[in-house]
Parts: structure tokens; sequence; C-alpha cells
């Protein structure tokens, strides 16, 4: 018999729904497609998992607020949570202890891959959001896992994932990552030390399985090249400061801000500088170039902001970063492929 | 602990699973991390496992049943290399607690023993790091940068030490959600928590780079973010207790709204 597979027009019925800030309704429609027979995991991942990307596209397109994005989460995750319940899990094939990376609050997609694990069987433990990498240190030293899946959905917590390798790897746990934030490929996981990573949780599910017959080898700890990072991370409010002073000097119209959009061109300062921290922690521009600044330019340009502005943030950063080299060069780069955008049209 | 002769090893681990009931994977770590398990090698490599190896592990498993953390129970029942705990778990447990509150007040930084007055800030920022992180990084500037910034993170965990105002008022609001009625009340607990820990609450809608972005309402009424300072102790605190206590109100939600079909 042909499995009922999710629609788009599904998925669009559920945004209304989230649109609408109606709980009752978007809790039914998930469970009625469960009643008509669709697999659960697609409906997490392709009606929940689409339906959050619209999310975040309504918001990056300022159609929608910081609050409509979070009452629209809750939403979803209360369908997750209806879900649940209904879940029969197969056989038993073992512990999981399932987490965000520290210093990362966005819980869903981690509680997404809980759920879809526990489908396949796995016993899970999920810790929530941001756990600290001292806590759960401590807690793996109490448990017996096969593996700890850490979540990572946006880069600048990069540096907290790699302390939360760290604490599983403390409590000799093997760690698996995932999320957006690690990006396409293995390149970051592996530059943080991880044991694997997974592009999504189904792949995460059968590599544990892996795990569970043939745990991998513990490998030394990797040596990201971290030092200008970490220069970058302690320097940071200094260093925007100095680029403020800089920018009122660049960018004439600053003089005429509200002390809140003062407040909000200090943040996107400061959001350049950490997508930076991230890029030479892990070692990969692409976190810089191909996912930070075009998302940054689409999230200005849709606030009425000219696009040119963001060249102008990152000349002012460039003005001021005197003794980071490897900085320069990805702030150089940036401006050459945002003056190849612009004349793309 | 050494085996003892007249105890033949016979079973594979497979069977020591079946006859104790805890998995294979478990097992094996509890081998090797605790040495449960003391297993000979067959000519083939294979291990295998004696009676005294089931009954380490049902010892454990006793203990465990009577309120003992899995390590020390396994630690224990390796060290004697025998069943029988001489003391109540009880007194093992007010130990661990002592000791653990002990640790945490050496441990909090100077200012924090404190917590009536949660607003004060730590004030790290002007703190210059500790002559031992200075010469350990050497003499640079940007090297005293980076030293900065790792005891800024020591100081940052030794901070999440919970003391025991933490832990009351984490108990407090946990025993909390065991009792609501609705969403709205786990809400209220939450913002109770997060004002007990140094914080405030602000509609999701005024938010701002002092906001976390984690939203106490549950999908009823508008969402409502904590906020503190950064680099505050309101705000380590925060990020110390509130992911934990935030996923156990969800799952009280979950729970009353399951009981009463409002899920659907």
């Amino acid at each position: 018999m042909q499995q009922p597979q999710i629609t788009q027009a599904d998925v669009k019925r559920f945004v209304d729904h989230l649109a609408r800030r109606d709980r009752k309704a978007a809790v039914r429609q998930a469970l009625e497609l469960l009643e008509a027979g669709v697999l659960v995991q697609d409906i997490v991942q392709v009606l929940l998992g689409s339906a959050q990307a619209e999310v975040g596209r309504r918001w990056e397109a300022n159609q929608w607020s910081v609050a409509d994005e979070h009452a629209a989460t809750a939403i979803t995750d209360a369908a997750l949570g209806a879900l649940e319940w209904r879940i029969e899990a197969a056989e038993d094939q073992g512990h999981v202890v399932v987490t965000c990376a520290e210093g990362e609050w966005h819980s869903l997609p981690a509680r997404m891959a809980a759920e879809v694990l526990r489908l396949h069987g796995w016993q899970v433990t999920f810790l929530g959001a941001s756990t600290p990498a001292a806590h759960l240190r401590r807690f793996l030293g109490e448990v017996d896992a096969i593996g700890v899946v850490i979540s990572c959905s946006v880069p600048i917590f990069l540096s907290g994932a790699q302390r939360s390798i760290q604490a599983a790897h403390a409590a000799e746990i093997p760690a698996l990552v995932g999320g957006r934030g690690f990006g396409p490929d293995d390149l970051r996981a592996r530059r943080l030390g991880a044991d694997g990573w997974a592009p999504d949780t189904v792949a995460a599910a059968h590599l544990l399985m892996v795990w569970r017959r043939q745990p991998p080898e513990a490998k030394p700890t990797a040596s990201a090249s971290e030092r200008e990072s970490l220069e970058l991370e302690a320097a940071r409010t200094e260093l925007v400061q100095a680029a403020m002073n800089d920018l009122f000097l660049r960018f004439p119209p600053l003089a005429g801000y509200s002390e809140n959009q003062l407040a909000r061109t200090r943040e996107d300062l400061g959001y350049i500088l950490q997508f930076l921290e991230a890029a030479l922690l892990t070692d990969d521009p692409r976190i810089f170039l191909d996912e930070f600044l075009p998302w940054l330019t689409r999230v200005l340009t849709a606030r009425g902001l000219p696009a040119g502005v963001v060249t102008v943030g990152l000349e002012a950063l460039a003005a001021v970063l005197d003794g980071y080299p490897r900085s320069q060069e990805l702030i150089a780069q940036g401006r050459r492929l945002a003056a190849d955008r612009a004349l793309d049209g | 602990m050494t085996r003892q002769d007249g105890d033949p090893a016979t079973m594979s681990i497979g069977e020591v699973s079946r006859r104790t009931g805890v998995t294979v994977p478990t097992l094996r770590a509890w081998e090797r991390r605790y040495g449960l398990l003391v297993p000979v090698r067959t000519a083939g490599g294979h291990r295998r496992y004696s009676d005294d190896d089931v009954r380490r592990v049902v010892a454990v498993l006793e203990l465990t049943g009577q309120g003992w953390a899995v390590a020390a129970a396994a630690r224990r029942v390796a060290g004697e290399g025998s069943a029988s705990p001489v003391r109540p778990p009880v007194d093992e447990l007010r130990d661990r607690l002592w000791s653990a509150l002990d640790q945490a007040l050496r441990e909090l930084p100077a200012g924090t023993e404190a917590p009536a007055s949660p607003e004060e800030p730590l004030a790290m920022d002007q703190d210059m790091p500790s002559a031992d992180a200075l010469e350990a990084a050497g003499s640079s500037g940007a090297s005293v940068r980076t030293a900065m910034v790792r005891q800024r993170r020591q100081t940052a965990a030794a901070a999440g030490q919970p003391d025991w105002q933490l832990l009351e008022t984490v108990h407090q609001a946990t025993r909390g959600l065991l009792y609501i009625a609705s969403a709205r009340e786990a809400t209220e607990i939450l913002i109770a928590a997060v004002q007990r820990l140094g914080g405030s609450t602000i509609p999701a809608g005024q938010a701002d780079s002092w906001a976390l972005p984690i939203d106490l309402s549950f999908g009823e009424g508008e969402p409502i973010l904590p906020v503190a300072e950064p680099l505050s102790l309101a705000r380590m605190q925060l990020e110390q207790m509130l992911p934990g206590l935030v996923e156990d109100a969800r799952r009280a939600v979950q729970l009353l709204r399951r009981s009463e079909g409002l899920d659907g």
C-alpha cells in the first residue's frame, strides 16, 4: 500500500495555524495525519520541520516579529509533545543522551531529533536547551550511554559545542553532532573533535547503531587553530565600540539614529565578530562568507536598510581589527563577494 | 580484585545480560569504567563471565533500587568484591551533598556568597586574570586577552556550582510544577524562579540583547522571555539553572495537556 505523504498543502495549513496562533488546530492536524497513516518521522521532519523553516523565513523577511516566531515555535513544540505520547518505540537499542550545545537555546530541533531517535528504538534522555558543559559532564558521569547527540543550530555556538564535546569525552562517551550550525558536511565536526557528524536524524540513528556494535576509537582532541578566535572573543566589546566610533565618521546617517537603532547596530557588529570567531575556530570560511553575510544582508534589507550597509560595517571593523590577520583576510573576502553580488544585481 | 578459583567463567556477556536484565552496552560500560565485571579470555580472545560477575551486577541493581547513584554503587561493589554495603544509602547521600556543598562554597568567586543581592554584577570585565593564568599564557597582549577569556569561563563554571539557595529555588519550582492546573501556572512558576535567580521577564515583542531566547509561555498567551544583564551573576545563574527547569516545566505542561485530553 502507498504510504501517505505530507504535501505542500499540509505544510501551508499548519503554517496558517501557527499564523493564527491556534495551538489546538495545529495539534489536531498533526494527530489527524498520524491517524491517516503518515509516518511519525515524516510528520516531525517534513511537516514540523518545513513549518519551522517557513517561520524562520518569515522572520528574516520582516513579516513576523520575534514574538510571532516564539509563539509559532511553542505551538510546533506542543504538536511534537502530542505526538510523543503516540510514539511506540521499537526494540530497545540502548540509551542515548540528546542535548543542545552550551549556549544554544534553540531546543526544538534537538527535541525533534530526540523524538525520531525514540522512534528508532533508542531510550532517549533529553537535557534541553543550552546545557552548561560542566552540568553535562556531571550528568554523563552518572549514566551509561552509547553516545551523546549534541545539537547546534547557529554557528556562533560552535565554541560552546566544542566544550560540550569535551565534556562528553571527559566522561568517555562518544559525541555525535548535528544541526544547521555544523553546516553541510563533517568539516566543522572534525575540527571540533566530534566522533561523528550526521546530516539528519535518520543518519544519526544509523551511526548510533554502528557505535552500539563498535564504539568509535577515542581520538586525541583536535587542536583547531583557535587562538585568534579566542582573542577576538576576549576583545569583542572593545572592538565593537571602536568600530562604532569609526562608523560615525564613515556612515553619516548614523548621527541621526535613535538610541534603539544604535543599540541594534552595535548588536549587528557584535554578530559579525561572533560569526568571524566561529569561522576561525573551525577554520571554515563558509560560515562567514556563504552563510552569515548573505543572511545578514537579507535581514537588513528586509528592514529597509540599503544593501551597502553591510559593506560599510565590514569596512569599519576592518579599520579596527589591527593585529587580527586572519579576520582581516576574511573580511576582505567578504567585501569582494558583496561587491560582486551588488554587480550581479 | 582478583578472580577466585572454583568459579568457572563460562558465560558470554549476552548470558550475563539475560540473567540480570541489564543491556550489553551498559554491562560493557560498567566493566570498562568501574571494573565491575572481571572476565577471563578464552584462547580465541572471547571474554567469559562467571556467577560472581552476575552477583556483582545484581548487587549494583539492589543498591540503585535503594536510591544509590550507579557510579557510587558500582564502585562500592567492585571495590569490596562483595555485595553487602555497610552504610545505609541515606548517610552516603548526605555525605555527597555535604561534600558537593563544600566544594561549591570553595569554588564560588568572591562576592557571590551573598545571594541576597543577586542584581550585583560580578564585574569580571574589570578583573585582571590571576598571575598564574598570565604566566601560563605568556606575556603578549593577545595572550593576556586569551587568558582572560579562559579565566572568565572558569569563573563562570565555578559560579555555576549550585549553592543551597539555587538548589532551593529550583526545588521549590519543580515541586510547584507537580501541582499545576494550567500552562499559565507553569509560566508563573518559571517567572517567579527567574526573579529569585536575580533576573526578570519581558514580553518577546520587546526583547533586546539582554533577553535569553527561551519562551516561558508554552504556546498560551504572549511569549515571555527571561532577561538579565550579560555577565551579571543573575545571568550566570539563569544560564546554569533555567534550561533544566524549563524542560521540566514543559514536561509538566505536556502531562497536564495529555491528562485533560487537551492535546487532541
